[in-house]
């Protein structure tokens, strides 16, 4: 096989990569959920959600927050070295993470966190 | 969203040509720090961003890692087979040809492997269910014929010692607690190392390199080399404890006697395919067969379909880029290498990989590398493929399965 032949294959490759990272791209994006809208149909799915802080509880391991939308749904964050952030409430945060069920009720994972005011 | 993920795919690449280049830093050691970063990277990037890092990482590595095992003599153990082919060429003025049939065997089996996505998502699952209790027999089996093949009852007893001896060093070393890096000393030993003292036992001179342009091969025997690469490749990512070093074995032996040429193909094909297929294996599957989809499971926990096309999308883009850049940092190389003695280098290459190893895994793995070139040395002595050495990794992995 002929080098030009080679890198004509690969040039073809990476374009046709990059034509479908581009259409797939907007397919990818976690969508904002409602919490009414989280089932036990999403259980292990990742969900992007927006809302207001409304209780914290602090623990050495974990923090647990309640957050409304003005539906409310428990949000766990479990605590490492990076993960450590203070919130407060009436915080507004932005969470993406798992959706998990417990005791019966709807919870988040939190896998990321951000305060946006 | 597209331009994250086209700047992760372009950072993957970035950090896959040090992986790729440097002998002993693994994919597996970046993704690692990245599971324990993922944390704090997500709040800046999205998660599916991390897994295109990763995957454009780990393919851009399965191209360029063929350079320190061919110039240097230093593999990992998915470039191992391909050291002595690879060497030959290169003592012949064909170090760049070389490298251009392991790309080849890269991008076409790639190629060739996404294509077969949708017919592997179907069949994984049957294939992994029905075959799995026999895995171990059946690497049994080309592990016998591997021996039988060998010319003479005298060759075939060397090569059955060859094969016992790295095996019970890979299950030593394998069983090592405490043992940082433990392949990187035993592979280096087995087939770089070694290597590097014959070829300066035997006072090797490397001639000038010649970059040609075209590459004559029987269309058969590289479709052969492509088919066997593609297949090894594919069903070794569906079962634990396999890769490209038994892949590149069961690959060889299938499709029948592989000149050098083909043999370079089926082993570039294999370690590309490998990666990009253990991402169907998570998908179809949920098994993750290799540090690097581990890494992805870790932290996107599942994907689902459209996140399996973005990542072979990512594929596909790293794999033309990874084409360009290998060939080009070949010539690099080559440049290099005829500008300086080849005792110098072999020497210097030794000395390097002895310092990494002891900086890796400390005066154990000094001693895994000296057991290790012993063992390595053997095969040219007796003279029987060194494909023996192999032993090291399939022997534990036999076991695993047999016992």
């Amino acid at each position: 096989m002929k080098e030009k032949t080679l890198l004509k294959v690969a040039l073809i490759c990476s374009l046709l990569g990059l034509l479908i990272l581009y259409l797939i791209s907007g397919n990818i994006e976690i969508k904002e959920k409602n919490i009414e809208k989280i089932t036990l149909e999403n259980k292990d799915e990742f969900v992007k959600l927006r809302g207001i802080v409304n209780n914290v509880v602090d623990t050495e391991k974990v923090t647990i927050m309640e957050i409304t939308q003005p539906q409310q749904i428990t949000v766990v964050l479990f605590k490492d070295e990076n993960k450590t952030m203070p919130i407060q409430q009436g915080n507004e945060i932005e969470i993406i993470g798992k959706v998990d069920e417990y005791e019966g009720k709807m919870e988040i994972i939190a896998d990321r966190l951000r305060v946006v005011k | 969203m597209f331009f994250e993920f086209l700047i992760a795919a372009l950072l993957g690449i970035f950090v896959g040509i040090f992986t790729g280049l440097i002998p002993g830093i693994h994919i597996n050691l970046v993704s690692i720090i990245l599971v324990s970063s993922s944390a704090y990277l997500l709040n800046f990037v999205s998660l599916p961003s991390l897994g295109v890092f990763i995957i454009s990482m780990a393919i851009a590595h399965t191209f360029l890692n063929v350079l320190p095992a061919i110039f240097l003599g230093a593999p990992d153990a998915d470039t191992a087979l391909g050291v002595l082919p690879g060497h030959r060429l290169l003592l012949k003025g064909m170090g760049y040809e070389a490298v251009k049939l392991t790309v080849l065997g890269s991008l076409l089996s790639l190629i060739l492997a996404i294509l077969l996505i949708p017919l592997l998502i179907i069949i994984v699952p049957k294939i992994y269910q029905n075959l799995q209790p026999y895995i171990g027999f059946i690497l049994l089996a080309v592990v016998i014929y591997m021996i039988l093949m060998e010319k003479g009852l005298d060759k075939k007893f060397w090569a059955f010692v060859v094969f016992i001896m790295a095996g019970i060093l890979g299950i030593l070393v394998l069983t090592m607690p405490n043992l940082r890096q433990p392949l990187f000393p035993l592979l280096s030993g087995l087939f770089g190392l070694s290597m590097l003292i014959v070829s300066l036992m035997k006072k090797v001179e490397i001639p000038k390199q010649r970059i040609t342009d075209t590459i004559k091969i029987p269309k058969l025997e590289n479709l052969r080399a492509l088919i066997a690469g593609t297949f090894s490749g594919s069903f070794v990512s569906f079962f634990p404890g396999l890769g490209a070093a038994q892949a590149a074995i069961l690959g060889s032996q299938i499709m029948g006697r592989l000149g050098t040429y083909s043999f370079l193909i089926l082993i570039g094909g294999i370690d590309t395919v490998n990666m990009a297929v253990s991402l169907v294996s998570l998908y179809a599957i949920d098994k993750a067969r290799n540090g690097a989809v581990l890494a992805i499971r870790e932290i996107l926990t599942t994907i689902d379909l459209n996140t399996l096309i973005l990542f072979v999308a990512a594929i596909l883009f790293v794999g033309g880029i990874a084409t360009f850049l290998t060939l080009y940092l070949t010539k690099f190389f080559i440049k290099l290498i005829e500008k300086v003695n080849y005792s110098m280098i072999a020497f210097f290459v030794i000395s390097f990989i002895t310092i990494l190893v002891f900086y890796f895994s400390s005066w154990l793995g000094l001693l895994i590398l000296f057991v290790s070139t012993g063992i390595g040395i053997v095969p040219n002595i007796v003279n029987v493929k060194r494909s023996h050495s192999m032993g090291c990794l399939m022997l534990p992995v036999i076991l695993f399965f047999v016992l």
